[in-house]
């Protein structure tokens, strides 16, 4: 992108000092890495006896040395492109070896950074942390939350990286979070709760998915299935073929007994190392009283007081965070074999960096008649709490459904609402209220019996917060009777601050059908802006991908499309049509194409972004020209008709300011009896001259043809819209931190960092647009990965701020751009409650909300 | 090894740890040591004894440390001194004749352990092995016989006092029985109970540490405490969910309301609030709450199989409780007060 070849920095907004959780290395200049080739003669066979024979030189070598049997790396240079050493074996015989330099790499070449990445890797080993998965982690300090019987394992994840002007090590905090139990136990603990019946459904449902450790390896296991048909007094096969029962294999191996004779076991499929699909894969059986369970299950994280408890430990103050950061640090300079080591390959650990990031300026938010500047970008409820919100339509046919229980809520509710709608410029007339049992098929009757076509929106009254129910209800209203539905559970509506709640739940209503809430200064004219998310559905086995395109140029009314793919690839391959009906919905509106798009892409994994730029790019690229071709064909479709024109010429005029000059206008008076009929004969008179005088001639008129078309505006018209994509991430290591007078703290909300903690051969920043009111906030990552607007990176760094203003949900900042929360939004309402694609009758509205 | 309650064990010669790796699994053994000449072998295989991450999920009952050792078995080192079991495997044959002198006099002279393990490939079993030239593997200095093992064997067990049994591992094909096995093996038992004291045992230490690591072990007082002090939170919690439940059921009936109860008296007075909750189980003892906390009587606690087991004795558990700032007892002891406040509306 040539426009930010010199420097993708913006300018805007108040220099604010940051430190990143980064750490920089005092290098010796010009350190490289030296690959050598090593030869035996005659030929060694041994990797064991290859080494001891190279190692034998450490006098040449050194002792910070890596070698793999064949390749042979050193952080220092030989003197000689190629060394000849001899060695004997204890039987006499002589040994030739040949180190021959293939490789030299700089300090900041793919192969060393990769290369250092190991080393780390091995240094934190030394520092007696566990690796797990990608993390290391120190099960000698564990902390206890035996409440919920959950242990965490503080640890790291590191990465040295290069970075914007160098390479640096990467520290992040992490937790492993373990239960103190065997799987046994939660099975017995399981059991004990739901009971003989519907033990084994349960059971399988929480279990798998797990992964677990075992007592006797190192290794984790995914737990794929529960195979209620072995016991461990069952025989099974060795390696070697010969047959013991499980009891017996692991008292011989393991010293270790099986107190319980009758517990199922667990299977879990190994990936076969050879990576063709066809080969089964092999299945191990693991005894439950042996396995711990690791991470959390659904259950765990939809239980309120479990991730409270957790977030209490595991949510870190700057403050801290930073101090755990240091401890690390500090553990690898007192560790003198650590130290070694590292130092060795040329990497001194310095200090910590620092760098400038910008805190943006505040954005102004409008109303109907009204625009504030908030005290707070967090939350603004109270400086908007009185005024009327951009607009809605009135809400006259709606319906609200609701258990005969809850009859005494629903007036409440209904009385709230027409109180909180007025002021805010959402009027609410009287629904048809329905009352109805408490079951989900008795909602469901009755919505079918009373819905019509007229119908706007449907409110119902949940007796409980129940996901069946729930989903039920949101599929019935997103699939077979498309109407935009708002779910209340009656339990919140019994609360004290009842009034704020609804004022909530009005807003939400407005939006869903159709209303705008306020906007924030754009200063692009004709602009569209897209997010698009992922979503896995654990139930049909695929994808949803939620795509959400603004269709006005306020930017606050949307399009939104979710369609479902039955790859796991997390790519999305339906852009195409997605775009076509975005722009087909803008056309419509606006008459124009919008002369910019801005795509915000959320939800790409790791290592993915160069499929997304080689296969997502291209489709949104492509589908201009669908939609160009579409728009044209259907001008041409429709039949011209043929209007009559007057020319208007100097001549023309000249004739009729005669013909008008040369009347007696007084005789008009004295005929006309009234005003009235005064001023139609004049008007008729002139309009006869004008007849006359004025010669007329006939021309084909085409649809869409406006009288201020001319040639600018059709080459307008035919220019392709300009492009920006943007790839948002979430989930990231890196952390920042504001140095507020020797105190570290987190960064004022709207703080952008472009430089230093960047990587240097991609278009990024760092925004950080929410508030974390525990623990460190985590900034999101934004990677431009296609740009042909030249917009400049400072408007792409505002615009994108101005973004984060727009999600109708939340009055405040978040920390992704609405067009990427709503897709995200989208996406888990179909993935988790309605496992189909909604209607496209609701695609104009936020029903999704 | 199985008869003994603890165990010392060496094994020279240990390589890439397998038989180490495998010997930490035993209950009985307390401390294990393994010996090798080779330095850069040791410092990448010493990861296969240290401790599992579910070791300190579920610490081990018994001690257990594991230390590896660059050294060659025929130095003395004193450190070595205290193994009540020694293994060599495959480790003579790599000795010139002047060091397996050495290397005997140092196991069964110096560190005379109870039984030492010692096993070598069977040169009369090398017919049946193909490609073969003159030994197994590029080391070794020789190979022996059955009959010269077995000779070398009974004049040490002659020598330092101990009975030797003989053995094998590795069956030949059918018909080939009068070869033997493919490893001998023989078994040192000393025949001294106690070992013998000398007087020149000197107390060099002329072996270099390379890896040390202590198990997490519930025979350490702190990590005892820990583990106890989860399973009683963890009991509590559950006598406070219980109790929650029981509420939610009495109102789903229309009977007592508790919530509204506890709220009036909450302004009248709490402390002259009581209730308390009947145990299903006869032999424990009522949890009652006052001040909204919840009086759970340690007896209670300890009944729970997993807090008797971990504890071992009431006393402990006492002990236990007292000492920690992480839970909180009544004044006279005799209670654990656990916060008894209904969260689930916080949601």
């Amino acid at each position: 992108m040539r426009h930010v070849e010199h420097s993708k920095s913006g300018s805007s907004g108040i220099p604010v000092k940051i430190v990143p959780n980064l750490f920089a290395f005092r290098s010796p200049s010009k350190w490289c890495l030296y690959q050598y080739q090593v030869t035996f003669m005659p030929d060694i066979e041994s990797k064991r006896l290859r080494m001891a024979l190279l190692f034998s030189h450490s006098d040449l070598l050194g002792t910070i040395r890596a070698f793999d049997g064949a390749m042979l790396f050193l952080p220092n240079k030989l003197q000689n492109q190629a060394t000849k050493v001899t060695s004997m074996m204890k039987d006499g015989q002589v040994v030739n070896i040949t180190i021959l330099l293939t490789s030299t790499f700089p300090q900041d070449s793919p192969t060393c950074v990769q290369f250092f990445n190991i080393i780390i890797k091995k240094v934190l080993k030394m520092l007696s942390l566990y690796q797990i998965g990608q993390n290391f982690y120190n099960p000698s300090t564990p902390i206890h939350i035996p409440q919920h019987r959950l242990i965490l394992w503080p640890g790291f994840s590191t990465s040295i990286l290069r970075y914007e002007t160098k390479i640096l090590l990467s520290v992040d905090i992490s937790h492993k979070v373990l239960r103190s139990e065997t799987v046994l136990d939660f099975m017995t603990e399981l059991y004990n709760r739901v009971g003989d019946q519907h033990f084994s459904d349960t059971c399988m449902n929480e279990l798998v998915g797990f992964v677990v450790l075992t007592r006797y390896n190192n290794k984790t296991y995914r737990i794929n299935d529960i195979d209620w048909s072995v016991k461990p007094t069952d025989i099974f096969k060795k390696a070697d073929g010969t047959e013991i029962t499980y009891v017996d294999y692991y008292s011989q191996q393991y010293d270790a007994s099986i107190t319980d004779l009758k517990q199922p076991m667990l299977v879990s499929w190994l990936k076969s190392k050879n990576r063709s699909m066809d080969v089964a894969p092999r299945l191990v059986h693991l005894i439950p009283e042996f396995c711990y369970l690791t991470g959390l299950s659904n259950q765990a994280r939809s239980d309120f007081r479990i991730m409270k408890d957790l977030a209490a430990e595991t949510q870190l103050s700057p403050q801290k965070r930073q101090k755990r950061l240091h401890e690390l640090i500090d553990n690898i300079q007192r560790n003198k074999v650590a130290r070694t080591e590292l130092e060795g390959w040329g990497l001194h650990l310095d200090e910590q960096i620092s760098l400038v990031g910008r805190v943006l300026p505040p954005e102004k938010i409008h109303m109907f008649d009204h625009s504030c500047q908030p005290v707070s970008p967090v939350d603004w409820s109270k400086d908007i709490r009185k005024s009327r919100i951009i607009g809605s339509g009135p809400l006259q046919d709606w319906l609200m459904v609701f258990s005969h229980r809850n009859y005494e809520i629903a007036g409440q509710l209904l009385a709230c609402l027409k109180k909180v709608g007025p002021p805010m410029g959402f009027l609410i007339d009287n629904p048809k209220m329905i009352q109805v049992n408490d079951s989900p098929v008795s909602f469901i009757q009755a919505l079918r019996h009373h819905i019509e076509s007229s119908t706007q929106l449907v409110l119902c009254i949940l007796p409980s917060n129940q996901k069946n129910n729930y989903d039920c209800l949101k599929k019935f209203l997103c699939v077979e009777k498309p109407i935009p539905s708002q779910c209340v559970v009656a339990r919140t509506l019994n609360k004290t601050n009842i009034m704020s709640i609804v004022t909530k739940i009005a807003l939400q209503m407005a939006c869903k059908t159709g209303g705008e809430l306020w906007m924030v200064e754009i200063p692009l004219k004709s602009l569209m802006v897209i997010g698009i998310d992922i979503n896995f559905d654990t139930l049909r086995k695929g994808i949803y991908v939620g795509f959400v395109a603004s269709i006005n140029s306020t930017v606050t009314k949307w399009l939104s499309r979710c369609i479902f793919q039955s790859s796991s690839a997390e790519v999305a391959d339906c852009l195409k049509v997605c775009m076509k009906g975005a722009l087909s919905k803008w056309l419509e509106v606006n008459h124009v194409l919008p002369s910019r798009i801005v795509v915000y892409r959320d939800g790409v994994g790791d290592g993915q972004l160069m499929t997304l730029v080689d296969y997502e790019v291209p489709q949104i690229l492509d589908s201009f020209k669908m939609v160009d071709s579409d728009y044209r064909q259907k001008l041409k479709q429709e039949t011209p008709s043929q209007i009559q024109v007057q020319c208007w010429s100097e001549k023309a005029e000249d004739q009729l300011q005669c013909c008008l000059e040369s009347a007696d206008w007084a005789m008009f008076k004295q005929s006309a009896g009234t005003l009235d009929g005064y001023a139609t004969t004049v008007t008729d008179f002139i309009d006869k001259h004008v007849k006359d005088c004025i010669p007329r001639k006939s021309i084909r008129m085409f649809l869409n043809r406006k009288p201020w078309m001319n040639q600018d505006i059709q080459n307008l018209l035919n220019t392709r819209p300009k492009v920006t994509i943007i790839v948002v991430r979430k989930k990231g290591t890196c952390r920042f931190f504001a140095n507020v007078n020797g105190m570290l703290q987190n960064p004022p909300v709207g703080t952008v960092i472009d430089n230093e903690a960047t990587r240097p051969e991609w278009y990024d920043f760092f925004l950080i647009s929410q508030c974390a009111c525990q623990g460190t906030v985590s900034p999101t990552y934004y990677n431009v990965v296609y740009d042909n607007s030249s917009m400049k990176p400072d408007h792409v760094q505002r615009l994108t701020y101005k973004m984060c203003h727009l999600y109708y949900n939340w009055p405040g900042v978040i920390r992704l751009p609405a067009p990427c929360q709503y897709a995200f939004k989208l996406t888990t309402l179909v993935a988790q409650n309605v496992h189909r694609e909604p209607d496209l009758e609701l695609a104009d509205r936020l029903f999704f909300l | 090894m199985a008869y003994r309650e603890s165990a010392a064990v060496a094994d020279l010669g240990c390589a890439e740890c397998t038989l180490l790796s495998r010997l930490k699994f035993c209950n009985c053994v307390e401390v294990l040591v393994g010996v090798d000449t080779d330095l850069e072998l040791l410092k990448e295989k010493m990861y296969r004894v240290s401790p599992l991450p579910c070791d300190y999920l579920q610490p081990r009952t018994s001690m257990l440390t594991v230390s590896l050792y660059h050294g060659s078995a025929t130095v003395k080192d004193s450190r070595m001194l205290d193994c009540d079991f020694v293994s060599c495997i495959e480790l003579v044959e790599h000795l010139n004749i002047s060091e397996v002198e050495r290397f005997s006099e140092m196991v069964f002279g110096y560190m005379s352990p109870a039984v030492v393990v010692i096993t070598t490939p069977n040169a009369d079993f090398n017919p049946l092995l193909p490609g073969i030239m003159r030994f197994r593997h590029w080391d070794h200095k020789f190979e022996w016989s059955r009959a010269e093992f077995q000779a070398w064997s009974l004049n040490i067990g002659n020598k330092f006092g101990y009975k030797v049994e003989f053995t094998g591992v590795g069956k030949g094909p059918l018909g080939t029985e009068q070869l033997g096995f493919c490893t001998q093996v023989s078994i040192f038992l000393r025949q001294l109970s106690e070992a013998p004291r000398i007087e020149t045992k000197h107390s060099k230490q002329l072996y270099k540490l390379v890896y040390e690591v202590v198990y997490p072990s519930l025979k350490d007082k702190k990590i005892q405490q820990d583990i106890v002090l989860n399973e009683v939170i963890y009991a509590a919690e559950c006598v406070r969910r219980q109790i929650i439940n029981t509420r939610y059921d009495d109102e789903g009936q229309g009977a007592e309301n508790w919530n509204q109860n506890e709220r009036g008296s909450a302004q009248i007075d709490d402390s002259k609030r009581e209730k308390t909750f009947k145990p299903k189980d006869s032999k424990r003892l009522e949890v009652c709450k006052i001040d909204g906390k919840l009086h759970i009587p340690l007896i209670n606690l300890f009944s729970m199989p997993k807090v008797q087991q971990l504890s071992g004795s009431f006393q402990r558990l006492e002990e236990i409780l007292q000492v920690t700032d992480r839970v909180v007892l009544s004044r006279c002891g005799a209670f654990l007060l656990y916060p008894a406040d209904d969260d689930r509306n916080e949601d």
